[in-house]
This record gives structure tokens, C-alpha cells and sequence, in this order.
């Protein structure tokens, strides 16, 4: 997402009747589009969204990359990490390729969808033991990432949000003995 | 513009536009008052500027991420808040270009807004009475000087600011926190009903009841009732809760009577010490930083605590290096706030067919339970009050165990288990060491001096923190949670955004700034109705507090000045 792009977005939540002080406030934030573009691979950025689809994969609600998951991840890691954290997050996925060499003799882009989910598994196995070593906790740290930016984004999107969770944006009343059974899904707020 | 005293001036000027001087102008106005209402914040439009209210998540800014450079370099003290992200950072002050001083050791956050209605906006809207238990404690305990004034003196104002404000809350005939007039009560849910039961039968003498909350529950004044949207402080264009843009400003608008004038910043005070009277208030143009000099007979600073506080210290008569309203020596000392930050939470196991409807605005409160009955020997004085609430924990839960794909997706559908927290907000006691002051060398973009803060909290505070964190952990064991988790973070003054205190109220002006009617012993023409005046803290809430005690004096200085004694 750019710059333009971005003020965009701001200007849609904003809307139009807006007093020139609050306008200005808003314009005043300028994020620092793409601040760090062109320094993740083509193919870091490649797993992240095969990740992201195998995370929140299509079932009778829409897939994560569907509800445009992907350019969530693209902003958060181009324009929203700290270079400290883009950095320790692309050498998790680094991590993550690595281990897809070791086990499989291949990279991951190129496994089968059978064997990525196998490697992830395994990776979220190690990386949530005990003592995990320092380069399984780095690729499971990455992938924890990878799950909760997923969500996050599914939940951030319209079709998402309305498909997987319950929007009522007033509701009227409270009712503190509300079954859940009447809803079957989580609020968003 | 409103009308125009007789002599060209007006004949109150209110300085502040939140809580406390929306009820100064609107109580001054409504009694035929003309009057200029100053505020140095930007001009704002009830309904319209609430970008936030009802925004859905997908078309928040900068995809619903705070953005985080802006805050750590701009907002680095509002951004503490809960309240704060880009739903409502048009309403809070900008650090950077309003900066304040204080030593990093020891950290005070000045939280404030920039906007016409002040911290009305962002309130919680949490509303308690005091009692006499707070109202005698300094001259029970022999602690900082006695209040001049006793429940039954607010009582009456208690009751006339609440049929106004709509205050919904549960009648508990207890002495320590007396009922006030109340709009039906919002309802505990399934979980705080079974605690609230558990929590009683283990400590006989603790209760646990909804909050009382200036939320509406039903319609008053044209304002409608609660939809139970939230959060609120994004606004609130039906005007369900008590602000000074829903509530007070239209009623002094209405009367005819009112000028407001945004962007309007007070920089002191003209004193002339021979009438001991203030004959005109200096303010600056924020945005053209134009000078200007406004006449009144009448003068109300409610300019917040610090703000009103501020403007007073920088007041000097003729030739004078000192604030004309200091002789006391306590302008800008003991200052309190309320410890905050503390508590306990855990999980209630069962109840997971129930899953809350709606966004209740407002949460359980258990009143203060320690020394009711004076000195109980805990080796602390006062205490302190939970707030809080139950509900369901969100999809973090899932999140954070293994697993990924079409089940985890499903997974994450379902709420976790419930929680019950309990978050503690207790008394400080008012120190003479606690101090906001001018800075000898900083000043603002104005040339006005930066307030500087020093605040330390002391042993009678450690201890009651100690004290409310057991006990909330007691207190959820009996009510059966399991995972208790105490907290007990780091303590910083103004965190708990309830300052106050630095022109305190007493009957010798030797030892106080204002009189029992909030009047400047040395300046009878001016009346400090907002936080400054606190004598002590209690450890309720403030603000509506600060409500009775505006809308008693201005009543009184009408009164005054229709004698002729003013
Ligand atoms: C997030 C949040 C939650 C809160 N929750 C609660 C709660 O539940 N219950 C409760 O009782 N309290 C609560 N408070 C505190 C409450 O908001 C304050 O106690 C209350 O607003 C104080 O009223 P005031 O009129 O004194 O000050 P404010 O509401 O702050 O208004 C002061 C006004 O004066 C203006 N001003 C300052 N200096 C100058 C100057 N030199 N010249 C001109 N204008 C000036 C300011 O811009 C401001 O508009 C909360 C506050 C916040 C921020
Ligand atoms: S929850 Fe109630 S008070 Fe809060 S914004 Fe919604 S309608 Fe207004």
C-alpha cells in the first residue's frame, strides 16, 4: 500500500464534513509508506501469503488471501514493523526455509501443500516445547507472527469480519444472559 | 455573540469548557449571566467530529494499526491512555507541541485534551458521591487541613447536578456512598451476579453492584438512551452520556446568553490589588497568537486542576514576581490523584453457554470496605474501591495454542472462558511535597512558563496497594476463579487521570487558596470550581464532584453579586 493510498483510506474513515482543524490533524500523520520496500525477497513475501492461505484456508467462509490478507501483511511488514522487528521476522521465515531443505531437500515454495502443512506442524511442535533451540523458537516466533497477523487482517476486512464473526454495530440493548448459542460466533467490536 | 455587560464587558467570563465549566456557563447563563466562555482547544462539533462512533473496523485508519512513530514522537504521555488511538487522537493534546516538565525518575502524565468540552469527551462517566467519611477524614486523621464544607452543604447540589447529568446506578443505602437520583441501573451479567453473591457471603459487609454511570438508560432532556454501541469515548451523537457538547453547552447556548470562543488560550489573570479584585483575563490566540485582554465582574477558572492552577501562578499584582493568590504558600502544592493500576484478576470456570449482548458502557464497582469505622489497625488510613467486570475472553485464547487451518478457523469462532477483574482506585493523601510549579526557564510556544511536576507517592499508598491486591485475590477465590493473576504495576502520578488539589479549599486564608464556595480569598470575584479546590481525594471518582460544587458557586456568586457584595 502507498503513501496515497494510505490518506486515501484516511479520507474514507473521515469522511467529508470535517472542521479544517481535525482534517489537519489527520494529514498530519503521514506513515512512512513502504519505508523499507524492496528489502524483503519475492519469495519471503511469497510464504507469508502461502502461510496465511494454509493459516485461514477457504471452508464455507472465504480464504485469508480472499479477503485480502495479503496486502494486510504486505502493509504491516513494508510500512508498520520496526526494523528490529522486520529483521528477527524475516529470519524466521529464513528459519522456516531452511528446515523445509533439511527435511524435504527443497524449498519451501516448492513443497507440496501436504508437506508445508507437515513442516508446520512440526515447526509449531518444537517451537512450543519446552526448551526449544534458538533457530526453532525463531521460525515458530515467525509463524506465531504469521497466525496472528493472519487474523487479525481476516478481521480487519469487511468480507471477513461479516463472514466469521458477528457485527451488530447497534445493538440496541444489553443482555448480560445472552446465550451464545444465538450467535455461534464471536462479536466484533 | 451573547449580550454585553453594561460597561462592555461581559459579566462572567468561564475559563474551560469541560466538565466544570460547561456547568459554570450553564448555570451562570441560565441565571441571565452574560458570559464568555474561553477555551484554548479547537473548535468541535457535537455528532460531526465523532469520526470514530460506529466506524466499522474495515474502514479504520491506517488499517486499525496505531501508528507508532506518530505516537512515540508526538503523543508520548496521551498515548499512555486507554482511550487514545486514531478514533480520538483529534481530541488529545499534542506533546510535542504543548509540552510539560518533569523529572524521568519520577514520571507524572498530564493527560488532556485540546478540543471545546475538554475531558467530557473521553470520560468514563463514572459517578459516586462522597460522604462524610471523606469529607472529615483530614481533621479525623489530623492530616493536611479540614474541609469547610460537609455532605449535607453538597448533598442538595448532588441531587441538582444528577437530575440533569442522568445518572443510572443501583440505590444501596450504604452511608459510605450515598444514592443519588438515580435512572434505572444497568444489569450485571450471568458471571457478576454469581461473584457478586460469592463475594458477599465470604465478607459480609462488601458489596459488589453495576456502576453508577452518567449513561443515560432512559431519555432525558432530548438525549436519547444508551444503544450499548461503544466504546464511547469515540463520541456519542445521540448524547446517551453526560458531556459538556450533549449536555451543559446547548442549555447555556439555548438561554442566548453565552459567547464560546475556541482557540482561546488564558495566560493569567489582571489583578489589581487595590480592590483585591481581577479586573481582566489575558489570553493569547492559538492560532494567530494574538494578545487580547477580556473584562468581567465574574471569573470562573475551571480550566481543569493543573490548568486553572497554572493560570493562577502566573498571575502577579503590579510589580509583584509572585501569584497574587498565593500568601498561603499551597497554590500548587498537594497535589493527589488516585493510585491506579492494581488489582487482580482470574478465570471463572462454567457459564460458557452465556455470552453477553451489547457493549455495556460501564462496569461492576465494590466501595471502599477499609477504616469505615476509623483507624482499623491495617497500618494504612482511607482506601480504596474496585471497578471492573466479567466477560469472555476473545480469540486470543485460541490463538495462542497450536494448530492451524479449516478447525482453527472454525476454533476461533467460540469466546474463551470468562474472566473477572477487579482494578482498584485508591486515596493518596494530599503531601505538601507533591508540587506542580511555573519552570524557571521552559516555556511553551506562547512564552508562557511550562508547568513543571514533581509527585512521590508514600508509604500510606504502597500499603494500601498491598492491602487491595490481597484482597482481590481474595476476594476471587472465594468466588472460585482459578489462574489468579495479581498486578501491581509501576505507580505514576496523573495516571489515574483524577488530579487535584493545588488551590485547595479551607476556611483561613493562611492556610488555603479558595473559601467553602470555591472563591479565591484574595480575589472575590474569582471562584475555582474544578479539581484544584480538593481539600483530599476520597477515592471515588471526581467529576461529579466537581459538578455539584460548580453549579453551588455559582449560585452563590450570583447571589453575591446581585447583593452588590461583589
Ligand atoms: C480516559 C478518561 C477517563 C476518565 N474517567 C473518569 C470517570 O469515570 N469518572 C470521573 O469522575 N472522571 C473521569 N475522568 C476524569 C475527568 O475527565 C476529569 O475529572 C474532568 O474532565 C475534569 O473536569 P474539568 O472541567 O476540571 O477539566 P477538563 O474536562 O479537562 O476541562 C478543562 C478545559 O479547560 C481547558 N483549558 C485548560 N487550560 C486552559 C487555559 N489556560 N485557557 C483556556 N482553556 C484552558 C482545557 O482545554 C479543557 O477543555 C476520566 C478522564 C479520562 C481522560
Ligand atoms: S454505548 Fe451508549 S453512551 Fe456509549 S457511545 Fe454507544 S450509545 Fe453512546
Amino acid at each position: 500500500m502507498n503513501r496515497r493510498e494510505i490518506l486515501k483510506l484516511l479520507s474514507i474513515s473521515l469522511g467529508a464534513s470535517l472542521t479544517p482543524s481535525i482534517e489537519a490533524a489527520a494529514l498530519s500523520f503521514k506513515p512512512k509508506a513502504n519505508k523499507l520496500e524492496g528489502s524483503w525477497t519475492h519469495d519471503q513475501r511469497e510464504i507469508t501469503h502461502i502461510c496465511a492461505e494454509l493459516i485461514m484456508p477457504q471452508t464455507e467462509t472465504p480464504s485469508a488471501l480472499q479477503v485480502g490478507v495479503g496486502d494486510f501483511i504486505d502493509f504491516v511488514v513494508n510500512s508498520w514493523f520496526t526494523k528490529e522487528e522486520r529483521k528477527k521476522f524475516l529470519r524466521g521465515l529464513d528459519e522456516i526455509n531452511r528446515l523445509s531443505r533439511k527435511k524435504y531437500e527443497n524449498v519451501f515454495l516448492s513443497l507440496s501443500e501436504a508437506e508445508r502443512i507437515e513442516l508446520l506442524n512440526q515447526i509449531e511442535a518444537n517451537g512450543s516445547e519446552n526448551r526449544p533451540s534458538r533457530k526453532d523458537k525463531l521460525a515458530y516466533s515467525s509463524f506465531l507472527k504469521l497466525k496472528e497477523l493472519t487474523v487479525v487482517g481476516y478481521y480487519t476486512s469487511e468480507i471477513g469480519l461479516r463472514a466469521e464473526r458477528a457485527y451488530v454495530p447497534m445493538p440496541g440493548k444489553y443482555d448480560g444472559f445472552f446465550r451464545f448459542d444465538q450467535v455461534g460466533k464471536q462479536w466484533a467490536s | 455573540m451573547g449580550k454585553l455587560a453594561r460597561d462592555g464587558g461581559y459579566d462572567a467570563i468561564v475559563v474551560g469548557s469541560g466538565i466544570s465549566g460547561g456547568w459554570a456557563a450553564k448555570e451562570l447563563t441560565e441565571k441571565g449571566l452574560s458570559v464568555l466562555l474561553l477555551e484554548r482547544g479547537k473548535p468541535i462539533t457535537h455528532g460531526i467530529d465523532y469520526i470514530g462512533e460506529h466506524q466499522p473496523p474495515w474502514e479504520r485508519a491506517n488499517m486499525g494499526l496505531r501508528p507508532r512513530d506518530l505516537y512515540d514522537s508526538e503523543y508520548p504521555i496521551q498515548s499512555t491512555s486507554y482511550a487514545f488511538d486514531e478514533t480520538t487522537r483529534h481530541f488529545w493534546n499534542n506533546d510535542a507541541e504543548n509540552p510539560y516538565d518533569f523529572r524521568e525518575d519520577k514520571p507524572f502524565h498530564w493527560l488532556r485534551t485540546d478540543v471545546v468540552g475538554g475531558r467530557s469527551l473521553l470520560w468514563a462517566r463514572q459517578s459516586y458521591r462522597w460522604s462524610d467519611l471523606d469529607f472529615e477524614a483530614n481533621q479525623r486523621e489530623g492530616i493536611a487541613i479540614d474541609w469547610p464544607i460537609r455532605y449535607r452543604d453538597i448533598a442538595p447540589w448532588y441531587s441538582y447536578v444528577e437530575r440533569f447529568v442522568g445518572v443510572s446506578g443501583d440505590v444501596q443505602g450504604l452511608p459510605e456512598l450515598p444514592d443519588g437520583e438515580f435512572q434505572k441501573p444497568m444489569e450485571m451479567n450471568v458471571v457478576e451476579k454469581h461473584v457478586a453473591k460469592k463475594i458477599s457471603n465470604a465478607f459480609p459487609g462488601r458489596k459488589m453492584f453495576i456502576g453508577r454511570v452518567a449513561t443515560l438508560t432512559e431519555p432525558l432532556h432530548g438525549r436519547a438512551p444508551c444503544h450499548y454501541c461503544g466504546p464511547c469515548h469515540r463520541g456519542c451523537s445521540g448524547g446517551s452520556y453526560f458531556s459538556s457538547l450533549s449536555s451543559t453547552l446547548p442549555a447555556a447556548e439555548s438561554t442566548g446568553n453565552l459567547s464560546l470562543m475556541a482557540n482561546s488560550l488564558v495566560e493569567s489573570l489582571e489583578y489589581d490589588a487595590a480592590s483585591q479584585k481581577v479586573t481582566g483575563v489575558r489570553t493569547i490566540d492559538t492560532k494567530t497568537k494574538e494578545k487580547n485582554v477580556y473584562r468581567s465582574r465574574l471569573v470562573f477558572l475551571c480550566a481543569s486542576t493543573i490548568g486553572s492552577t497554572q493560570i493562577l501562578l502566573n498571575s502577579f499584582a503590579d510589580g509583584e514576581d509572585r501569584s497574587f493568590a498565593n500568601d498561603s504558600d499551597a497554590l500548587g502544592r498537594y497535589m493527589m490523584d488516585h493510585t491506579y493500576k492494581a488489582g487482580a484478576r482470574g478465570i471463572i470456570p462454567g457459564f460458557e453457554e452465556y455470552y453477553p449482548y451489547g457493549y455495556r458502557p460501564n462496569g461492576i464497582y465494590i466501595p471502599r470496605f477499609r477504616n469505615l469505622s476509623g483507624d482499623e489497625g491495617l497500618g494504612f488510613s482511607r482506601g480504596y474501591g474496585y471497578q471492573g467486570g466479567a466477560g469472555r475472553i476473545g480469540w486470543g485464547e485460541r490463538l495462542k495454542k497450536p494448530g492451524f487451518g479449516a478447525d482453527f478457523k472454525r476454533e476461533l469462532r467460540i469466546p474463551g472462558p470468562w474472566y473477572m477483574s477487579l482494578g482498584g482506585f485508591g486515596e493518596i493523601l494530599p503531601y505538601a511535597e507533591n508540587t506542580m510549579r511555573l519552570h524557571p526557564k521552559k516555556q511553551d510556544r506562547f512564552g508562557i512558563p511550562q508547568v513543571t511536576f514533581k509527585f512521590e507517592f508514600g508509604e500510606n499508598e504502597r500499603r494500601h496497594r498491598k492491602d487491595l491486591v490481597e484482597q482481590g485475590v481474595k476476594m476471587l477465590e472465594a468466588a472460585g476463579a482459578s489462574q489468579i493473576q495479581s498486578y501491581n504495576d509501576e505507580m505514576i502520578g496523573g495516571a489515574a487521570i483524577h488530579e487535584m488539589g493545588t488551590a485547595r479549599m479551607g476556611r483561613d486564608p493562611r492556610e488555603s487558596v479558595v473559601n467553602e464556595y470555591n472563591q479565591v480569598h484574595a480575589a472575590e470575584n474569582v471562584f475555582v470550581t474544578d479539581g484544584a479546590c480538593m481539600t483530599s481525594a476520597s477515592c471515588v471518582n471526581p467529576s461529579l464532584t466537581y459538578m455539584a460544587l460548580t453549579a453551588r458557586a455559582a449560585d452563590y456568586a450570583v447571589k453575591r453579586l446581585q447583593a452588590g457584595d461583589i
